[in-house]
């Protein structure tokens, strides 16, 4: 089941890179006491991901800052290594922190996962963005399949 | 059950970059000749970013004149991030690499290993083989992923 507005963020763990390699977090110690953006995508390095989304929370970070979010998340299927690299490649640290759901275990409680294994690509996450304050998902906005546009940070900022 | 020498690498379909993008090729006419095949945790992890990887390629001419008509580097991550890799470690058409994101092959070869502790899902065993023709010669699998030893291309060279 996909997760639904005004109902909790679901708990799970998911990686981020550190000195001294990929650093469990969960996502309560993401989201407790703070109003985090999170945005969700097929994988790192693919043609979307790479030249509209996550480009495009870079860019508006500051904004979507000054409008009162603590935290911006970028999650794929990917593991914090790749995730890191890929970030770097698009000016994302102290913007954009780039989160590994290799074990697709967020993205599969957040019920957004598909089958992409025609491509592949094994499991991964569909395209989506959320607002999570203190915990709650306050904003869900799930793209259609092969869409990109009510996720764009763009549109995140109309929402806050 | 994992592969032995003497035993047939498992005929399949799986997904080689080329300079255009993605080849889809079976395992029979990829293993064509005497080939050397390694499998790798991760691409940009920092043991087959540093020296699994790049030990190929430095020593591919080397492999050449023992006789090698293919070196094949195979890695359960799609081609999207296969393709940023090779262009970090400047692999320069080289090494092949094989996208098995997946894990199909891998897991034929009975080569899995489960790195969901460190958020990598399931990948490859760090490990080298010689194939002749389809058939295996010799296999060596690292003890654990972070071991780059008897699977590196300075000791696979001593057994071509």
């Amino acid at each position: 089941m996909t997760v639904s507005q005004g109902g909790p963020a679901p708990e799970a763990t998911v990686h981020e890179l550190g000195d001294a390699g990929p650093k469990a977090v969960t996502t309560k110690e993401l989201f407790a006491g703070r109003k985090v953006a999170v945005f969700g995508l097929p994988g790192a390095f693919t043609r979307t991901c790479s030249s509209k989304h996550l480009p495009g929370f870079v860019q508006h970070a500051a904004a979507l800052k000054a409008k009162g979010i603590d935290d911006i998340l970028c999650v794929s299927v990917n593991d914090a290594f790749v995730m890191d690299a890929w970030g770097k490649e698009h000016g994302a640290p102290g913007k954009v922190r780039m989160i590994g759901d290799g074990n697709a275990d967020l993205t599969k409680a957040l019920g957004v996962d598909r089958d992409a294994s025609a491509n592949g690509m094994g499991v991964r996450s569909k395209r989506y963005s959320m607002i999570v304050d203190n915990g709650v998902v306050k904003v869900f906005n799930l793209e259609p399949t092969g869409e990109y546009g009510i996720s764009s940070a763009e549109h995140m900022l109309t929402q806050l | 059950m994992t592969i032995a020498v003497g035993q047939r690498v498992p005929s399949m379909t799986v997904r080689v970059l080329n300079e255009g993008g993605v080849e889809e090729i079976s395992t029979d006419a990829l293993l064509k000749g005497k080939a050397v095949v390694f499998g790798v945790p991760g691409a940009f992890t920092p043991t087959c970013t540093n020296q699994h990887l790049p030990g190929y390629v430095k020593h591919a001419d080397d492999f050449r004149k023992k006789g090698v008509d293919s070196i094949i580097c195979v890695a359960v991550n799609d081609d999207r991030v296969l393709t940023a890799w090779s262009k970090k470690v400047g692999v320069d058409g080289k090494v092949r690499l094989l996208a098995d994101g997946n894990a199909d092959l891998t897991k034929a070869l009975g080569l899995d290993i489960d790195l969901r502790a460190g958020g990598l899902g399931t990948r490859s065993k760090r490990y080298a083989m010689i194939v002749e023709n389809g058939v295996v010669k010799a296999l060596q699998i690292e003890e654990t992923p972070r071991n780059c030893s008897i699977s590196s291309a300075p000791d696979i060279l001593s057994k071509v």
